[in-house]
């Protein structure tokens, strides 16, 4: 029995042990071969919260002859992915997954499973993460820092707690980490501000103050204080997104006693600062994908995104969300009334005068599920099945460096269960408000589920997208008359411009794609000065200038934030895709704005 | 077919219930209430709702859901959960009113009467308050995936509650039923995230992984009350039958379901065969728990009307040997069970897909490991109740739980506990199951206890079994 059973346990952990060895690298399913190349599970400190990012990257191929379809789904946290893959391609595929908050504790279990289907056939695998892990919250220290620091820390604590643990680093600053995953966890670094910092770590601390770090430079008592930072009496704070970096010299508590008390008033100060709405959070996440587009676009779309955020938030949303209709409770009170009166009396007493009391238990489910059906009718048929929506989006479209910058504004209400997946881009930066309260997610590429719209709530949310688009728009100006080719993919509802000069023009009327169509001059001359799409979008939102069935008098208001050599087009078709989902019925208005060149 | 005849057909326990429930005013009263309180919450909702704040608006529904959760939860609990077991104590306790001993109704029946009618009885609650819930789904906040969920959810807790009460009442003493009232609802309240965080997936990842556990959990422990219940009010013959042969078809059932799951689970995307080995190994443990206490109560040779009921042929009254009344053959059962089970832990060890062999069959190791305390403490605790006849059977279980478990756990976590681990003391820990924490290598010297413990008793359970096997019935 033992001859057999043992040559059967060592090929199982041999058999173990190749299959560790497999995990890590790659597996193949099917004809894809999948193969990790990174994955973080990404503890990070907001707000007195205790959250788990995950990002997991696999480089996925299609080894096979024939296409083949790869879903990806993610659980705790959620995340779907599907690509489909020609034969040969080989794609990036980036699953991330919301943070995910896990309150009330400094240890959090996080062990994200994952489900691998190729063409419709679930596959197991070897792909998963250790289970749990500490919730890092520390002070890191270089080591070229004087061993002393330390009791600073503890008289200048700039921490939130004394049971912060303090780590020190291992290498010198020239080697430290390049990937800014590897600081997630510490909430301040410490160095020395004379230290020699290379350009890319400088670049990767800035993202992790940016989401929320504070970086403290000391300036040793011997050094010169850096040319580069304002001397505000031995310590100067810089902003960065939600972190600072704090430029200070150190002093010991007991020789200055005073000044340390004032040190840490201002300390205090800054630790009650709360950043607003959280929206400069994803900096660090989807960063790659709009690296790839003009910096000048990015801060636009930045800005825009702000604004939208501030629009969307309480104090607007009325005028920008769907206002779910509320039911009447009236009628509806009385018909409880009724099924009230009619299971409980009527029934008892109608059954007690026949002596079949226990039939009671066959006609109250009876009554109950009529008056069940009847609610249902009633409130359904007042609302219907629809899936409503009201999109206000706002393209800014540089022709010439070919990119578009979009916000979308999104209220959505399912009347009843919504069915419809909502997809998302890879270029899509989505924002989810709910309850007044605001959600940043990166959701790059991904499928969010039906369930997100939950019946008759409204669902807000923004998308910020930044794409190269090769679309153009035409302006003619010959012989004294104005013309301009729609260059869109979709139809105008409105189009005005302004030439070089700054004449004003505009044409009314359905514009088809690709039609050339003539524009008639107007006599406005109040020319903006500089061309401000953030500014612009904000103005049309709050002035509810976003509407399909706009005036002249309306048009007319909009010349007043067009510069000379621009342009405003007003689609009632999403223009440059969809905000991940297209509702069946409501409003939706796209404005495209940019500039424009004359022929 | 009339309605007398419909009734003569069906189970008469239940038939009797129901008729008695509509004839008493507590429970005519309480719907009564129930519909009032359910109109008067519209009302105020009603009233109020055009002044109402859009944040409060959604969540209304789920505040109004919520609250007649609470609502139709109190009338089970006076209806179902209360009012029920109180009527069974007061049968039990008075012998001209007992089923079991008037009539020829069987105990198994009479459990099925009751339960059934009372489960009908609050399915009926929960149907009056139906129309009310839909309002809450249109007043926004709450989907209807989460009231499902939740209903779902709560249901078979409150099944569970009626047994639980039923069970503890067919004791027959009124001094529980105080108990069974405080303890059901609060259970119940308590219970009730548990059902929903299966409802809504959160325990253990998939959700239809989550449920298929929680239907899993749910039939386990009610078949369970359901034995327990019967082996209650069985007044002669074999109380333990239903129980142990329960227990064995547990056993055999999940481990069937691990192995067939396993092999399928390329096709079935919402398996976890890690978890799923840990849970039913879990169940199995609980179940195993009952066994071996049970045993420890049980008299020490199996009653006459069992010795006379004996099967012909000696497979046949081995089997029944294992499964009937008596110490011996429930040690004997307690050891099939543990052999049955580790059979099939180790089939997993070794014959498991490669890709399964991961941390399930760790958890499912410990398991069997306190299997064997388990077994080791009951052992221990009949040699003494064997060697000292006047010893209770309770306080010998009492006294070895104090001197293996409870003193050696309290020294080594006065001596050497410290950083969440057991220091250089641990070895106090070996009489306790705690030393799996240390290493799960030691724990297996539970087994070895487990055998030495069983010498003593071996000659005994050889004695009972040959008697029971082998000597012929006396003649009538």
């Amino acid at each position: 029995m033992m001859g057999r059973v043992l040559p059967v346990c060592f090929s199982r952990v041999l058999a173990m042990l190749l299959l560790v060895s497999s995990v890590v690298l790659a597996e193949k399913f099917g004809d894809i071969t999948m193969v990790r190349v990174g994955g973080e599970l990404l503890p990070t400190i907001d707000q007195g919260g205790y959250f788990c990012n995950v990002n997991m990257r696999f480089r996925v191929t299609n080894t096979g002859v024939k296409s083949a379809t790869l879903r990806v789904v993610m659980r705790e946290p959620d995340a779907i992915r599907q690509v489909r893959l020609e034969p040969g391609a080989s794609t990036l595929l980036n699953l991330q997954a919301p943070m995910t908050e896990f309150h009330a504790s400094y240890y959090y279990r996080s062990q994200p499973t994952f489900s691998i289907w190729v063409n419709g056939v679930n596959y197991p695998h070897g792909f998963h993460f250790a289970g749990y892990r500490e919730h890092v919250k520390g002070f890191l220290f270089s080591n070229s820092l004087p061993g002393d620091t330390l009791k600073y820390l503890f008289y200048w604590k700039l921490g939130k707690n004394a049971t912060d643990k303090s780590y020190t680093a291992s290498d010198s600053m020239e080697n430290w980490s390049r990937n800014v995953y590897d600081y997630m966890g510490y909430s301040v670094i410490w160095i020395d501000a004379n230290e020699y910092v290379p350009d890319d770590v400088k670049k990767v601390l800035r993202q992790w103050m940016f989401d929320g770090g504070r970086l403290v430079r000391c300036v040793m008592p011997e050094d010169k204080w850096p040319d580069d930072v304002p001397d505000k009496g031995g310590v100067n704070v810089e902003r960065f997104g939600k972190g600072d970096m704090v430029t200070f010299r150190p002093f010991a508590r007991k020789q200055r006693e005073k000044e340390f008390d004032e040190f840490m008033n201002k300390a205090r100060a800054y630790e009650t600062y709360q950043p607003e709405l959280g929206v400069d959070l994803p900096a660090i996440v989807n960063r790659q994908g709009y690296d790839l587009l003009s910096a000048k676009m990015q801060t636009e779309t930045e800005l825009a995104l702000t604004n939208a955020v501030t629009l969307f938030d309480k104090s607007n949303k009325k005028s920008l969300a769907i206002e779910s209709p509320k039911v009447s409770l009236g009628p509806l009170m009385l018909v409880m009334l009724l099924f009230a009166v009619l299971v409980g009396p009527v029934n008892y007493l109608w059954l007690r005068k026949r002596h079949k009391e226990p039939l009671l238990l066959l006609t109250i489910p009876l009554i109950s599920l009529v008056f069940c059906l009847m609610v249902v009718f009633f409130v359904s048929f007042s609302f219907g099945f629809k899936l409503e929506g009201e999109i206000s989006a706002f393209t800014y479209f540089d022709q010439n460096e070919k990119v578009a910058s979009s916000v979308f504004l999104c209220s959505l209400m399912a009347n009843s269960s919504n069915r419809k997946e909502l997809v998302f881009g890879e270029t899509d930066h989505l924002v989810i408000m709910e309850k007044c309260s605001l959600f940043v997610l990166d959701k790059a590429g991904m499928v969010l589920d039906p369930s997100i719209l939950k019946p008759r709530t409204p669902l807000n949310y923004i998308v910020r997208r930044c794409e190269q688009r090769n679309e153009r728009i035409r302006c003619i100006l010959k012989d004294g008359k104005a013309e301009f080719v729609n260059g869109l993919p979709v139809p105008m509802e409105h189009f005005i411009a302004r030439d070089a000069e700054g004449k004003a023009f505009k044409s009314t009327g359905k514009i088809a794609e690709g039609a050339r169509h003539q524009m008639d001059a107007c006599g406005n001359t109040d020319v903006a000065k500089v061309m401000e799409p953030n500014k612009l979008m904000t103005e049309l939102c709050e002035k509810k200038l976003l509407k399909a069935n706009m005036t002249s008098m309306d048009m007319d208001l909009l010349f007043h934030y067009l510069p000379k050599g621009s342009f405003l087009a007003i689609c009632s078709k999403p223009c440059f895709s969809t905000p991940g989902i297209l509702p069946d019925k409501g409003r939706a208005n796209y404005v495209v704005f940019g500039p424009v060149t004359w022929e | 077919m009339t309605l007398d005849d419909l009734s003569d057909r069906l189970n008469p326990v239940f038939v009797k219930e129901t008729r008695q429930l509509f004839h008493n005013k507590t429970v005519l009263t309480t719907l009564v209430l129930l519909l009032v309180a359910e109109l008067l919450m519209h009302l105020i909702i009603a009233l109020n709702y055009s002044s109402m704040h859009e944040s409060t608006l959604e969540d209304l529904g789920m505040i109004s859901f919520v609250i007649q959760q609470v609502m139709v939860g109190l009338a089970i609990l006076i209806i179902c959960i209360g009012r029920a077991p109180m009527i069974f104590t007061q049968e039990r306790s008075a012998k001209e009113l007992d089923y079991s001993r008037i009539s020829v109704i069987s105990p198994r029946s009479i459990v099925i009467g009751k339960v059934i009618s009372q489960v009908v009885v609050m399915l009926d609650i929960y149907t009056i308050a139906m129309p009310f819930m839909f309002i809450a789904y249109f007043l926004r906040g709450v989907s209807i995936p989460q009231m499902v969920g939740w209903s779902m959810g709560i249901i078979p807790i409150y099944v569970l509650f009626i047994q639980f009460g039923l069970m503890l009442a067919s004791f027959g003493k009124k001094n529980l039923l105080g108990f069974i009232f405080i303890f059901s609802y609060v259970g119940a309240q308590a219970l009730v995230p548990i059902g929903l965080g299966f409802g809504s997936g959160h325990l253990g990842g998939d959700v239809v992984f989550s449920i298929f556990c929680y239907v899993i959990t749910f039939i386990f422990a009610s078949t369970l009350l359901f034995s327990l219940t019967v082996a209650v009010i069985t007044s002669f013959g074999n109380r333990v039958y239903w129980l142990r042969l329960l227990g064995l078809a547990n056993l055999l059932l999940l481990i069937a379901l691990n192995g067939s799951l396993s092999l399928c689970r390329r096709k079935i995307s919402w398996y976890d065969a890690d978890d799923f080995l840990a849970f039913s190994s879990f169940l199995i443990l609980v179940q195993f728990f009952i066994t071996v206490i049970i045993c420890l109560f049980e008299r020490d040779e199996p009653g006459a009307r069992v010795m006379a009921e004996r099967p012909d042929g000696r497979v046949r009254r081995f089997l029944r040997f294992l499964l009937s009344s008596g110490r011996a053959g429930g040690l004997a059962f307690s050891w099939l069970y543990l052999l049955i089970w580790g059979a099939a832990v180790l089939g997993w060890m070794l014959l498991a897909p490669v890709e399964l062999f991961l941390a399930g069959d760790a958890v499912a190791s410990v398991f069997y490991i306190i299997a064997f305390y388990l077994l080791f403490y009951i052992q221990f605790a009949l040699i003494l109740v064997r060697s000292f006849r006047k010893l209770k059977p309770e306080y010998a279980g009492i006294l070895v739980f104090f001197l293996l478990f409870v003193i050696p756990f309290l020294l080594a976590s006065v001596m050497c506990f410290e950083n969440g681990e057991f220091g250089d003391y641990w070895m106090l820990l070996v009489t306790t199951p705690v030393c799996c924490a240390r290493s799960v290598e030691i724990g297996w010297l539970g087994m070895l206890f487990c055998l030495v413990t069983l010498l003593p008793l071996c000659k005994y359970v050889y004695a009972s079994m040959k008697r029971f096997v082998f000597e012929e019935k006396e003649a009538k």
